[in-house]
C-alpha cells in the first residue's frame, strides 16, 4: 500500500506547457477522483504517475521513493485504459497472466492469484474466451482484474467507464467502490465526468487548462467551490450564475441585479462591505431556488420573476429551465410542480445558500 | 411510450418476413450483376488456361499439332536443366522467411521512429516503384567482378572478397537472391507499417505496465496481431519466387553461368521460343499454376482455420 506525492510536476509536449506545477498528495488507501473537462492533463498527470510519460520537471514520489526513473513495471501500480486495451489475441486468463508470467512469478501462484480475482469480479466463466466474444461491461470488468491482478499499491484508472452504456456505468460505479473497500489499495480514477467525481471519490481534484483548482471532499467541492470554473463544473444541472451589483442602503447590503434586487444574508455583510459598488457573480445551485406557496412564505424577500422555457419532468423532480431578464435560471423542483411554458412564475432564491465571487479574479468570497 | 414500442415490434415482425424474401431477389440480383463479371473471368482466364492444358498434352511436329499424352511431362522430370531451374526455384523459396523476418523488423524500426517516417517510409519503397530491369542492370554494374562493389572492397582493403558475384556459379544464385530481397522488401515493409500503425497504442503501453521487454513486446503483441499479414505476405512471397523472377535472372545471368541461376520461367521462355518446343513449355506453365494454386489453396485452408484477432 502507498501514498503518492506530485511534488511541482510540469509537462511540456513541445513548447506547450500541458500540466503546469501541479502538487499533490495522495493518501494510502484513498479513491481520488482527477476530474476536468476534455484536454486540461488528467490523462497526461496520470500517465506520468505510471512512468508511460516522462515528466519536463518535478517529482513523483510512490511510497517512500521517487519514481521519476523508475520503470513502469517496478512502480507498484497497474492501470485501467479507457479502451481496456486488452490484448486481443490472448484469452482471458492470458491477458490476466501476461504480466505475472513475465515477473516468473509460478504457475500455481498465478492460477491462485487469477481464480480468486476472477472469483471477486464475476468473471469466471469467462476466462477461456478472447476479448472481441466479450461484452463491453465483460470487457472492462477484465481490465480491472487484469490490473488488481498484479495486487498494485497504486491503481491507476484513465475512464473506464465511458465506453459503457449509462446504465451499465451506474451499476460498475458501485461496484467499483465496492471493490475498493474491499481490496482498500490507492486508486486515482481520472474522468470528465462530475457525477463519477461526486459519487466515487474520497476526494476529488478538479482540473483546468493543467492547473489544479480545487482538492477536497465531494461534499466540500460542491458546498464550497473555490472558484467560478469549479463551481460550474461541479454539479448538475450546472449552478447558476447572476452579475450583482453590491449596494449597501439602510445598513443592509443588496444584490443588484439590474431588473431585481435581492438582500445579501446578514452574516455575509462583513465579507461583502469590502465590495460596496462593485460587481461581483452571484452563484445559486438550482435546488436553492425554490417556487410555490411555502416558498413564497419563507423566502419571500428574495423573489424574482421569470419566465418558463422550458419544462422537464424528471419523475422524482421537475427541472425547470427560466429567463430572469437576462440570466437563464435553472431550478430543482419537488414532483408535482406545474408549470406552462411562456408563463411568468415567481421564483425565490434562499439567499444563505448562495455563493459570492470575485469578478475579475473569478475567485470565491464564499 | 407504449405506443412506439408496438410501433417499433411491428416495424420488426414484418421486417423478419421481408428479409426472408429479400435475401432471395437479392441473390438472383446479385447473380444477375455477377453474370458479365464472370462471363469476362472464364473468357480472360479459362480459355487460357485450357489452350494451355491442350498444347502441354502435344507437340508441333512440322507446324501440325500432334497429340502426345504425357510426353511432353516425362520428357521435363529427365531433362536436367528443368530440374535445375525446378531446384533454383525451391532455393529462392529461402528469400520468403528472410523477407518476412527483414520486413518486419524495418517495419517495427520505422514504427519506433514514427516522426521521422515519412522520409524513411519513401527510402524503403523505392526499390519497390523501380523497375525490375533497371534493377537488375544497376546491380549487374554493382556486382561486376570490376564493379562498384569489388572497387569498394578493395579499397577498404578487403580485395580478399571481391569475388566475381554473378560469374561464379557458386556465387550467381545468391547474388540475384540478394538483388530480390533488396527489391521486394520495400513492399514488405510497407505492408507491415501499415498494420503496425492501426495496433492500438494502448496496447504497448498495457505491455510495457505489464513489463514485457522489446522482444517480449514484439512477440507477444507485434507478431500475433501482424498473423494475417504475415499469412498474406508469405504467400504473395512465395509466388514471386515460382513465378516471377524472370527479369531479374534474364537482365542479370540470363540463367548462367551454365544452367546456375536457370529457373522455371526462363525455361520455358527458352523451350518456347527459342528452341520452339512450345509443347514443353506449355507444360511448365501448367506445372507452375498447379504448384501456385495450391499455394493459393493451402493459403486459404490456413486463413479459414484462424480466426482473426484484430478487433
Ligand atoms: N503525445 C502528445 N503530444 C502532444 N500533445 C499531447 C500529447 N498528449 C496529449 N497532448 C495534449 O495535451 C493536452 C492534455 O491531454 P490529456 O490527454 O491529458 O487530456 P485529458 O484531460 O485526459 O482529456 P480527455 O478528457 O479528453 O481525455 C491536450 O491538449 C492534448 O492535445
Ligand atoms: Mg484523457
Amino acid at each position: 500500500m502507498a501514498r503518492v506525492v506530485l511534488r511541482n510536476v510540469v509537462k511540456n509536449f513541445g513548447d506547450v506547457r500541458i500540466v503546469k506545477n501541479v502538487n499533490l498528495e495522495i493518501e494510502d488507501k484513498e479513491f481520488l477522483v482527477l476530474v476536468g473537462p476534455s484536454g486540461c492533463g488528467k490523462s497526461t498527470t496520470l500517465r506520468m504517475v505510471a512512468g508511460l510519460e516522462d515528466l519536463t520537471s518535478g517529482e513523483i514520489i510512490i511510497g517512500d521513493r521517487i519514481v521519476n526513473d523508475v520503470h513502469p513495471k517496478d512502480r507498484g501500480i497497474a492501470m485501467v485504459f479507457q479502451n481496456y486495451a486488452l490484448y486481443p489475441h490472448m484469452d482471458v486468463y492470458e491477458n490476466m497472466a501476461f504480466g505475472l508470467k513475465l515477473a516468473k512469478m509460478p504457475k500455481a501462484e498465478i492460477d491462485k492469484r487469477i481464480n480468486e480475482v476472477a472469483e471477486t469480479l464475476g468473471i469466471t466463466e469467462l476466462l477461456k474466451r478472447k476479448p472481441k466474444e466479450l461484452s463491453g461491461g465483460q470487457r472492462q470488468r477484465v481490465a480491472v482484474g487484469r490490473a488488481i491482478v498484479r495486487e498494485p499499491d497504486v491503481l491507476l484508472m484513465d475512464e473506464p467507464l465511458s465506453n459503457l452504456d449509462a446504465k451499465l456505468r451506474v451499476q460498475m460505479r458501485t461496484e467499483l467502490i465496492k471493490l475498493h473497500n474491499r481490496l482498500k489499495n490507492t486508486i486515482i480514477y481520472v474522468t470528465h465526468d462530475q457525477t463519477e467525481a461526486m459519487t466515487m471519490g474520497t476526494r476529488i481534484v478538479v482540473m483546468k487548462d493543467g492547473v489544479i483548482q480545487q482538492v477536497a471532499a465531494p461534499q466540500e467541492i460542491y458546498d464550497k467551490p473555490v472558484n467560478v470554473f469549479v463551481a460550474g463544473f461541479i454539479g448538475s444541472p450546472t449552478m447558476n450564475f447572476i452579475n450583482c451589483r453590491v449596494i449597501s442602503d439602510d445598513g443592509k447590503i443588496t444584490l443588484d441585479a439590474g431588473s431585481f434586487r435581492l438582500p445579501a444574508p446578514a452574516e455575509r455583510f462583513t465579507l461583502l462591505e469590502k465590495h460596496i459598488n462593485k460587481e461581483v457573480l452571484m452563484g445559486i445551485r438550482p435546488e436553492n431556488i425554490h417556487v410555490g406557496e411555502n416558498a413564497a412564505q419563507t423566502y419571500g424577500d428574495s423573489r424574482v420573476e421569470a419566465l418558463v422555457e422550458v419544462v422537464e419532468q424528471l419523475g422524482s423532480e421537475v427541472l425547470l429551465y427560466l429567463k430572469a431578464d437576462r440570466y437563464s435560471l435553472t431550478v430543482r423542483a419537488q414532483a408535482g410542480t406545474r408549470a406552462a411554458t411562456e408563463e411568468s412564475i415567481p421564483v425565490f432564491i434562499n439567499m444563505n445558500k448562495i455563493h459570492i465571487f470575485e469578478t475579475e479574479t473569478e475567485t470565491a468570497l464564499f | 411510450m407504449k405506443g412506439m414500442n408496438q410501433a417499433t415490434d411491428l416495424v420488426s415482425t414484418g421486417s423478419t418476413e421481408k428479409r426472408a424474401e429479400r435475401k432471395l431477389t437479392d441473390r438472383y440480383q446479385a447473380l444477375l450483376f455477377l453474370a458479365p463479371a464472370v462471363l469476362v473471368i472464364v473468357s480472360v482466364f479459362l480459355y487460357p488456361v485450357v489452350k494451355l492444358v491442350q498444347y502441354s498434352l502435344q507437340v508441333q511436329d512440322y507446324g501440325q499439332w500432334k497429340w502426345v499424352g504425357l510426353a511432353n511431362y516425362r520428357g521435363l522430370l529427365n531433362d536436367d536443366i528443368f530440374r535445375q531451374a525446378a531446384k533454383n526455384n525451391a532455393i529462392l523459396l529461402l528469400c520468403v522467411p528472410i523477407l518476412v523476418i527483414l520486413s518486419i523488423f524495418f517495419a517495427i524500426l520505422l514504427y519506433e521512429k514514427i516522426r521521422g517516417w515519412q522520409a524513411y517510409r519513401s527510402i524503403v519503397f523505392l526499390p519497390y516503384l523501380l523497375a525490375i530491369p533497371v534493377v537488375g542492370i544497376v546491380f549487374s554494374y554493382i556486382f561486376q567482378y570490376n564493379g562498384i562493389l569489388n572497387e569498394i572492397l578493395r579499397s577498404v582493403g578487403l580485395g580478399r572478397l571481391a569475388l566475381d558475384w554473378l560469374a561464379d556459379s557458386k556465387l550467381a544464385l545468391p547474388t540475384v537472391m540478394v538483388v530480390i530481397i533488396w527489391k521486394e522488401l520495400g513492399f514488405g515493409v510497407i505492408l507491415f507499417l501499415s498494420r503496425l500503425l492501426s495496433v492500438p497504442e494502448e496496447l504497448y503501453e498495457a505491455a510495457k505496465l505489464d513489463g514485457a521487454s522489446w522482444w517480449q513486446t514484439h512477440w507477444n503483441i507485434t507478431i500475433p496481431q501482424l498473423r494475417g499479414i504475415i499469412q498474406f505476405y508469405s504467400i504473395v512471397a512465395v509466388i514471386t519466387m515460382i513465378s516471377w523472377v524472370f527479369n531479374y535472372v534474364y537482365v542479370m545471368t540470363k540463367g548462367g553461368p551454365g544452367t546456375s541461376t536457370m529457373v522455371s520461367e526462363l525455361y520455358i521462355y527458352q523451350q518456347g521460343f527459342r528452341f520452339n518446343l512450345m509443347g514443353t513449355a506449355s507444360a511448365v506453365g501448367v506445372i507452375l499454376l498447379i504448384v501456385t494454386s495450391i499455394v493459393i489453396f493451402l493459403q486459404f485452408k490456413v486463413r479459414g482455420g484462424l480466426d482473426s484477432d484484430t478487433e
